[in-house]
């Protein structure tokens, strides 16, 4: 599966990649409940889209393309299809977050 | 290694899929043959990956006359899967892991496969598998170091064959007449199979090199689902011409643009509602697809709109507009769309058949039609021969007139100069929904089923413009019906056939004949969606939505 453990503190110190786990699952959460229109949707690290209602593959991409769009990231198709649950999508975040961290 | 020539197979030996990929593996064996889920095959080690579960098939007494099940997502272990079927001469029965698991138990027993290869994702299905599957010798489960409970006999990775490149495989000393099985919508509320043969499929692949000239260089986008006839389109005209095939990623058909352009693929097929779905999602730039070469739509109407705006994001694509059902191997014939047109038609034609193929319009009395209009009936080297184990079916649909034998499409058409067939409508009560068929009957089957009602109506809704439907509800008579009914439609039918509502109503309109009105029926369905009360997710108003939140997001 994706890309590993990330040590907390070091994310904290690099610039633009200040957020935790727990508050890009928070973020991505807002957006899962703003495409599907359901405010009871709370997810965890393992939730699959199989677990939502609603979640079809129509917001699948809708809901792809917003996080994209929230955090200025793009992901690859390799990314796309080998992702399993919110965990996998936290870890693409971090990851793609950082990168363009390193870069500036 | 070998000389390529030396596997040109003399025109004696029977027909087979089988034998064609291989003869173009061994062609072109560096190249690349696949692309699934992060993983690159060549075509040395795609049948390297097939050989070793084709030979395991021979041995457990899997033959020519067999078939062979197949339950796996998009990964390189689902397409290797089915070569490996090929290429040990029997036919490949795709199951689908996002249908409800009963609809697969209904194809496996149906198709009375004799082996099951399943992917380690998959195996708790097995789990399920009694005693009511008793044609069923053999599970093979590729990626498993460990069996299922299931009682059937069963082989692991570990159990798998070495086999290469230069392997004979039986295929080539004696295929079976079928490549494939697959289940299509019954009225009866039971999937009907249809049989398809090496021959049908070999002809399809000459018909469509009439209209195309693909090769090693192209890169084919993989995107109907394996259950679906257009995947054998994607699949064997890639593998026969040694071009590689890379398969959309699992429920993110809408990225299909930008999967195009990150691997250059030159070759997309696909229904219409994918590009208009795209097209609506802003993922439709023009210029966006440079590396395309040609682009096919084929399974409903093609809008002139979604023709023009597919042109303009593709401007190096033909454009062409297949036209055929299962029953006839993925299509007969088509249009070429000149783009750039000052006034694009409403619909494009359906155009000619292949040089092999015939296309004929013939009046409800069974005569000949001349130019329509008329229902479109097929003959020729791509027609099945019939449905299986069902000649009940298959008389209905199958008859003999000038000589030939047809097939009734159920499709009402006419016929013009120049441009050809043009599409009218349907004789019957089959729809298409977002592009995939489906049988009303079958819909009101299983709504009868689960809400316990003695009659139910159904209807596609909302219709778009081009007469393709979005979803489908559901009226029923008898007593209350909860809103979470249509759910229960989930175990028996495949999602995008669930009805959004079951509404009841106190009484069904009737005609003369003491039939269901379904006209005075879809005349009141508007009225009637508004007045009943909803307190979930309301999807039937989802198509107007949709537009608003890609706009909005």
């Amino acid at each position: 599966m994706a890309a590993g453990t990330w040590d907390r503190q070091v994310m904290s110190s690099c610039s633009g990649a200040g957020e935790s786990r727990t508050e890009i699952l928070e973020r991505i959460n807002r957006i899962v409940v703003d495409i599907l229109g359901s405010p009871d949707i709370a997810m965890s690290e393992e939730t699959t889209a199989r677990d939502v209602g609603g979640w079809d593959s129509l917001s699948h991409v809708q809901i792809l393309l917003s996080v994209e769009n929230a955090f200025g990231i793009r992901l690859n198709a390799t990314e796309i299809a080998q992702m399993e649950n919110a965990g996998s999508l936290i870890d693409l975040v971090q990851k793609h977050v950082a990168a363009d961290g390193e870069r500036v | 290694m070998a000389n390529a020539s030396e596997f040109r197979a003399p025109s004696s030996l029977p027909p087979s899929l089988g034998r064609a990929i291989l003869e173009s593996a061994r062609a072109y064996p560096d190249r690349r043959a696949l692309w699934a889920r992060g993983e690159t095959l060549t075509y040395r080690e795609l049948i390297e990956r097939a050989g070793g579960m084709a030979l395991l098939l021979g041995e457990n007494s899997i033959g020519p006359d067999d078939r062979v099940a197949i339950l796996s997502e998009r990964t390189t272990t689902l397409y290797a899967a089915i070569i490996a079927a090929l290429i040990n001469g029997s036919a490949y029965v795709p199951l689908n892991p996002r249908f409800p698991p009963q609809r697969n138990w209904q194809i496996l027993e149906s198709s009375g496969a004799r082996a099951l290869i399943c992917s380690e994702s998959q195996r708790t299905m097995l789990d399920e598998i009694g005693g009511n599957l008793p044609d069923l010798d053999v599970i093979i489960l590729p990626e498993s170091g460990v069996r299922s409970s299931s009682g059937v006999r069963q082989m692991l990775a570990t159990d798998l064959a070495r086999a290469d490149i230069g392997t004979r495989f039986n295929c080539e000393v004696a295929p079976g007449e079928l490549a494939y099985l697959l289940f299509t919508s019954g009225t009866t509320g039971v999937p009907k199979g249809v049989p398809i043969s090496n021959a049908n499929v070999l002809a399809y692949l000459r018909g469509i090199r009439s209209v195309c000239n693909v090769g090693p260089e192209d890169g084919f986008l993989q995107i109907a689902d394996l259950t679906f006839d257009m995947s054998v389109h994607d699949l064997f005209l890639a593998w026969t011409s040694g071009a590689s095939l890379s398969s959309a990623p699992e429920n993110a058909t809408l990225l299909s643009s930008r999967f195009v352009t990150e691997h250059e693929l030159t070759c997309w097929f696909s229904v219409p509602s994918a590009a208009a779905l795209i097209g609506q999602a802003g993922l439709l730039d023009p210029g966006c697809m440079p590396s395309l070469r040609y682009t096919f739509f084929c399974g409903e109407a093609l809008t002139g709109a979604v023709a023009e705006a597919w042109a303009a994001a593709a401007p190096n694509s033909a454009i062409i507009n297949l036209y055929g059902p299962t029953e006839a191997t993925v299509a007969v014939g088509g249009f070429r769309y000149e783009p750039g047109q000052a006034e694009p038609p409403a619909v494009v034609s359906l155009g000619h058949p292949f040089p092999e193929q015939v296309m004929a319009l013939f009046d409800s009395g069974g005569d000949p039609a001349k130019d329509g209009p008329g229902e479109i009936c097929l003959s020729g080297s791509q027609v099945a021969s019939g449905y299986w184990q069902s000649p009940e079916l298959t008389a209905e649909r199958f008859f003999e007139a000038q000589g030939r034998r047809w097939y009734r499409t159920g499709d009402l058409g006419r016929f013009v100069d120049g441009e050809g067939f043009s599409y009218v409508g349907r004789a019957d009560r089959q729809i298409k929904i977002r592009g995939y068929r489906m049988e009303l009957q079958e819909v009101e089957a299983a709504v009868r089923k689960v809400t316990g009602c003695a009659l139910a109506a159904v209807l596609p809704w909302p219709v778009t413009e081009s007469g393709s439907a979005l979803g489908c509800v559901a009226f029923v008579v008898g007593q209350d019906v909860a809103d979470t009914t249509p759910e229960q439609c989930r175990e028996l039918l495949p999602d995008y056939a669930v009805p959004s509502r079951i509404l009841a109503i106190r009484e069904m309109p009737l005609n003369d004949n003491g039939k269901v009105d379904y006209r005075a029926l879809a005349d009141r369905t508007a009225s009637l969606l508004e007045d009943s009360s909803c307190e979930s997710t309301d999807r039937v108003k989802r198509g107007v939505l949709e537009a608003r939140i890609w706009t909005a997001s």
